[in-house]
């Protein structure tokens, strides 16, 4: 009846995966000779042990919760009504979850600051943050015109005038000074 | 009295009294803008204090607390809307007394109550946290290691959510502690022969993405907040006769917030609604509670901003954060070199008694500053939300880069932006996440050197009485939790079998 498997299934399953990982990884730390009793190792694959064993405890919980749900499904099944949606609800944790759409935003968000991070190196900091204060406030529902635009670069100006002037930090210059050799 | 001279000393040598006047202000606008919690308030100054003098930098966080807490409450009550999350209770009756026309007094209610609950958290803090540090005296390697087990399981344990996502979080955290160079044996772990990973991740950089990254990616999804009608943004402060009447209630809200703010977990939310619930079961008029009750402002207003001061009492004697804020406080103070705990009143009493110093100017400054910077917090509220969230990643960004000018650093924090956002969408708490990263060396180092000492005997953590105490408070905590969650799950299963049935009648 409930054929979809819980999330917290699907997370514990990363997490033994990912503890599976960290633990081969720590098998290739090298010994020191100055390791004591206890060496540089030790620690880290009890921390992957912990955390495999917390991933399938909790991916155990979400299918003893999915399976007391079926149940109960089973019997309110004898009435006829769609129920399924309210167990499941209450067996993957009934947090508000965001909308597809929210979370597409949100990798959206990322990727705005991601594209900054490759630009910086390029065309410096002044410019870089013009576009990222022009995309990011445009991405967030801003329009695009004259006040637009004045605020991505007076945002910039200020940043620079703070960081650059102000707190002496050299931020990236950008292509720009080699067109001025 | 030599602690005051020290105190008075560290205010009128150093830069300590600005920074405190600085981080006020700093913090109630912080704190007035929906989604900037005094956490992220916080962390968005942490880049900034790299620079300076440990008691200016320390100062100017733990202020940026206290004035954030105040500053939650100006849109929880013109526009119902909290700019933290301790401000939700204040919201039930500070809104409705601005429907009623009385915004003013209710943010004049809110501002002295703040002030008030930070004094008396401020003579707690005081008061109790060098004998708390003296006990640390006591404590040995294992007892070391069994205090950090204790503080990560207690704060996954009290997180929000299911108590095995705190623990997850919390061992994560861990593991993150051990990339790097293996600060006992100088062997590199976990670095995959980069360069940039040898001296381990910076927590600055994680508790930056998790905290601001991650939630200027979840407010990319929410709509524009309301805007803050400007006729009625003058504060009324209570006159005499008036403040008698919240002497109550500001009692009640004192001693609800020092002693959830010592508690681990717990923090400002739980302070405010505890006290919002005992002032009107104490109140003369608990009817007038959700009306626009002026007590109902007290109370929860008073115990935020007494639990801003008295969380600092287990971070300053243990070394143990007990909320997001104080988290990041203790990521200050190791970014200066300075190890909370009894050495640090031996070793740098003036740090300490200016630190109190400090708060004590803010809690003052508080109340100044709290009237003056209203208008110029309304101002940046009614700002259209898209400018700001994007002037704030810019801000994160270069208060990064300015650290060790570096880009990988900058790819870390935005990595953990994602990480954050992904444990937001799978419901994992932030803090033991957190905790574990910054508590991850205390943890392996005390645990491998008691071990070093007896040769691997492992019966050395049950054989302290400390050491045991602590481990076996730390399992309590976690099977306690572990029951209130099969708990909470049986009873949710309950409700919508019960809302099957409904439906099906």
């Amino acid at each position: 009846m409930l054929k979809r498997l819980p999330l917290d299934v699907w997370i514990g399953l990363v997490a033994v995966l990912g503890a599976g990982i960290y633990w081969r990884a720590a098998t290739h730390i090298s010994i020191s000779p100055l390791d004591g009793v206890i060496n540089a190792a030790v620690l880290p694959k009890m921390y992957a042990m912990v955390l495999a064993g917390l991933g399938a405890l909790l991916a155990l919980r979400a299918l003893m919760i999915r399976a007391l749900a079926e149940r109960a499904v089973a019997r309110a099944a004898l009435a006829g009504q769609a129920a399924p949606q309210a167990i499941a609800a209450a067996t993957d944790g009934g947090e508000k979850m965001p909308t597809a759409r929210e979370n597409m935003r949100a990798v959206g968000m990322l990727a705005l600051g991601l594209g900054f991070l490759l630009i910086l190196p390029k065309l410096g900091y002044v410019l870089s943050v013009a576009l990222l204060v022009g995309a990011v406030s445009l991405y967030m529902g801003a329009k695009l015109g004259w006040r637009h635009l004045a605020v991505a670069l007076i945002a910039s100006i200020t940043f620079y005038l703070l960081f650059v002037q102000l707190l002496s930090i050299p931020l990236p210059a950008g292509f720009w000074p080699s067109l001025m050799r | 009295m030599e602690g005051f001279a020290t105190a008075w000393s560290v205010l009128t040598t150093t830069p300590a009294a600005f920074a405190a006047v600085a981080g006020v202000a700093w913090g109630i606008v912080g704190g007035a803008l929906p989604g900037i919690s005094p956490s992220i308030a916080m962390a968005l100054l942490l880049p900034f204090t790299y620079d300076m003098e440990p008691i200016s930098a320390i100062v100017l966080l733990a202020a940026t607390y206290v004035g954030a807490e105040y500053g939650g409450s100006i849109p929880a009550i013109l526009i119902r809307t909290p700019g933290t999350n301790a401000a939700a209770a204040t919201s039930i009756d500070g809104y409705e007394m601005h429907k009623q026309g009385r915004g003013g007094e209710a943010l004049g209610i809110s501002l002295v109550s703040g002030v008030t609950g930070g004094m008396i958290g401020l003579i707690f803090l005081v008061s109790f946290t060098e004998p708390l540090a003296k006990l640390a005296l006591s404590f040995t390697f294992p007892a070391y290691f069994a205090l950090g087990v204790l503080g990560l399981s207690v704060i996954a344990s009290l997180s929000s959510g299911s108590v095995i996502k705190g623990l997850m979080a919390g061992v994560i955290g861990l593991m993150v502690a051990t990339i790097g160079t293996d600060p006992l044996s100088g062997v590199g772990r976990f670095t995959f022969d980069n360069a940039e990973l040898l001296g381990g991740v910076p927590f600055i950089l994680v508790m930056v993405g998790v905290f601001a990254v991650s939630e200027l990616m979840s407010q990319a999804g929410k709509p524009e907040w309301r805007k803050a009608d400007d006729a009625q943004t003058r504060i009324k402060l209570p006159s005499f006769r008036n403040w008698r009447k919240l002497w109550k209630s500001q009692g009640i809200g004192s001693g609800i917030g020092i002693f959830e703010g010592v508690m681990p977990g717990a923090g400002g939310s739980i302070a405010a609604f505890m006290s919002y619930n005992e002032a009107r079961r104490w109140s003369k008029e608990p009817e007038l509670f959700g009306k626009g009750s002026p007590e109902g402002i007290a109370a929860p207003e008073t115990a935020n901003n007494a639990v801003a001061c008295t969380a600092l009492v287990p971070v300053l004697s243990f070394g143990i954060p007990g909320s997001n804020s104080t988290a990041i406080l203790l990521g200050g103070l190791l970014i200066h070199g300075l190890h909370p705990g009894p050495l640090l009143f031996q070793q740098e009493p003036e740090f300490v008694y200016g630190l109190f110093g400090g708060l004590a100017v803010a809690n003052v400054a508080l109340f100044a500053i709290g009237m003056l910077m209203l208008t110029p917090a309304i101002w940046l509220v009614n700002r259209p939300k898209p400018y700001l969230m994007a002037c704030i990643l810019a801000l994160v960004f270069s208060g990064i880069y300015s650290i060790n000018h570096s880009m990988f650093d900058l790819y870390v924090v935005l990595a953990s932006g994602l990480i954050g956002y992904l444990m937001r969408l799978f419901g994992f708490p932030f803090l033991p996440l957190v905790l574990g990263l910054v508590l991850g060396y205390l943890i392996e180092a005390n645990y491998r050197r008691a071990l070093e000492l007896t040769g691997g005997d492992h019966r050395v953590f049950w054989e302290s009485s400390i050491s045991l105490g602590l481990l076996i408070a730390a399992a309590v905590f976690i099977l306690a939790s572990a029951v209130r969650d099969a708990q909470m799950a049986r009873r949710k299963l309950r409700a919508a079998t019960q809302a099957m049935e409904a439906n099906a009648e």
